[in-house]
């Protein structure tokens, strides 16, 4: 059954642009892109895709009480550039004292690619990247892999590959977005806590907050969540290495599925 | 009858521990007291160190974080050195039975021979009690006591939380610069940092 459920994996693999997964320890990693070409003066998407084993889990860029994110070194041809990864919104793991952001399962990270104006059509291009995570369940192990892709360079602006068009479509919806117009986010800051407040205009009774800052709240400490008639409450401890006042609250804020948000909330203070 | 003693003062620990208050040891407050066992038997009470410095490292032998630490000698390299400076350097392993890092007695004092380490003490703290006293999440974690009692570090070895060896080499040692300061009588600069490294495996933990 197992063995099935790898092979209808690596078929599924073998349908997106790039499709070469490197077997690691307890996981895949592959190098996949949106479009099957590339095009002077044009971007890409490409993504980095985890294929962990049940239970192993990796993290994300703020991993929370220990761990550590995915670490990319590019390798691309002369003028090529590579942005920063899109993190995708992360999910809970471990439990108290330890409590940690990352995900589970299947996990593409995306960022784009910009190809050099001056890049010559009709040829190829291989974009190759040198990859470490740390993968966890119980114990720790550190990963590397070498993941390479060559594609052919074209004029005109670089289109979705067939193959490719579901994969991403599914995981830009984990992508947070930024809040839609009229909604808003502010916190205060209270001795213990802060009291972080969206609101919407609606509503919400389920929210999660995952701070980008390391050192702003203490991962591990029960959260308060209130439905609010217009919005959501969320009283989040302070962190212990919480140590200069604070501006504002960076993160993600998940509502449900589909529905993450980036949020920066200026932080008041008041007693 | 020594075994006996052990347990009895296993129980007493326990008692003791669990009059912990409900926050994590906090830098510029009194560092919790405690009474821990080490790898030869010998108990180690933290009051009995008053007048010195005391280096709490939180360890786990197969951790990639705790190993870069100590395959590259760094950190057998700073026991040495503080150790010799009159510092009490008391590592703290609290790695439930069954879960990565956890060790016997004697296992530990294998491990201390064969990588040439030289810590005042091995603390075994299987239950994780110590482990909570302090809230130490990761392997490793620091935490340094200063000659009145009270904490005056704690966070990460240093300013690289990768588990590189590579990364030792340039990295800020949190440790050394605040071991140095508080023997120069200063204040120390990095007094509360961001610890990395493995989840401490508690009972229970993930």
């Amino acid at each position: 059954m197992f063995r099935y459920l790898v092979l209808l994996a690596i078929l599924t693999f073998s349908q997106s642009v790039g499709a070469s997964p490197v077997a690691a320890q307890h996981g895949k990693i592959d190098l996949v892109a949106e479009q099957g070409s590339l095009a002077p003066g044009h971007s890409i998407r490409l993504g980095l895709l985890f294929d962990l084993e049940p239970g192993w889990h990796i993290y994300w860029e703020n991993p929370g009480d220990s761990g550590e994110p995915p670490r990319v070194e590019w390798k691309l041809p002369a003028g090529f550039r590579a942005e920063e990864i899109e993190w995708p919104s992360p999910v809970r793991l471990g439990k108290p004292p330890v409590v940690n952001y990352g995900y589970e399962g299947r996990a593409l990270l995306i960022l784009r690619v910009r190809a050099p104006a001056n890049l010559r059509a009709g040829g190829e291009a291989t974009l190759a990247a040198h990859v470490k995570w740390l993968i966890c369940r119980e114990i720790c192990i550190p990963e590397q892999a070498e993941v390479s892709l060559t594609l052919p360079v074209r004029r005109g602006a670089p289109k979705a590959a067939a193959g490719s068009q579901t994969l991403f479509a599914e995981a830009s919806k984990l992508l947070p977005k930024p809040l839609p117009p009229g909604w808003k986010a502010e916190a205060r800051s209270t001795k213990e806590s802060f009291v972080l407040t969206l609101r919407t205009g609606a509503r919400v009774a389920e929210a999660t907050f995952f701070p980008l800052e390391a050192d702003q709240i203490e991962n591990a400490s029960p959260r308060k969540t209130e439905a609010l008639a217009h919005g959501v409450r969320l009283t989040l401890a302070k962190s212990e290495q919480l140590l200069k006042p604070v501006a504002s609250l960076r993160g993600v804020i998940v509502l449900g599925p589909g529905r993450a948000y980036r949020i920066v909330a200026p932080v008041r203070s008041r007693k | 009858m020594r075994k006996s003693l052990v347990s009895t003062i296993a129980l007493l620990s326990a008692i003791l521990f669990s009059l912990a208050p409900a926050h994590a040891a906090r830098v510029g407050e009194k560092a919790p007291d405690f009474t821990a066992t080490d790898s030869n038997g010998k108990v180690h009470k933290l009051s009995d160190y008053a007048g010195k410095l005391v280096v709490l490292e939180w360890h786990n032998n197969g951790c990639p974080y705790t190993r870069k630490h100590y395959e590259s000698g760094n950190m057998e390299k700073l026991q040495r050195e503080w150790t010799q400076r009159g510092v009490i350097w008391l590592i703290v392993i609290s790695s439930s039975p069954g879960k990565q890092g956890y060790v016997t007695a004697e296992q530990e004092n294998e491990y201390l021979r064969k990588m040439n380490a030289v810590p005042t003490a091995a603390l075994l703290d299987p239950a994780g009690q110590l482990g909570r006293l302090y809230g130490a999440k990761t392997t490793p974690q620091m935490f340094i006591v200063d000659r009145s009692g009270t904490l005056i570090y704690n966070g990460a070895i240093d300013d690289r939380p990768t588990n590189d060896a590579a990364d030792i080499p340039g990295a800020r040692n949190y440790v050394s610069l605040a071991l140095e300061e508080a023997m120069a009588g200063k204040p120390v600069s990095d007094a509360t940092t961001r610890p990395y490294g493995c989840s401490v495996k508690y009972p229970g933990s993930y």
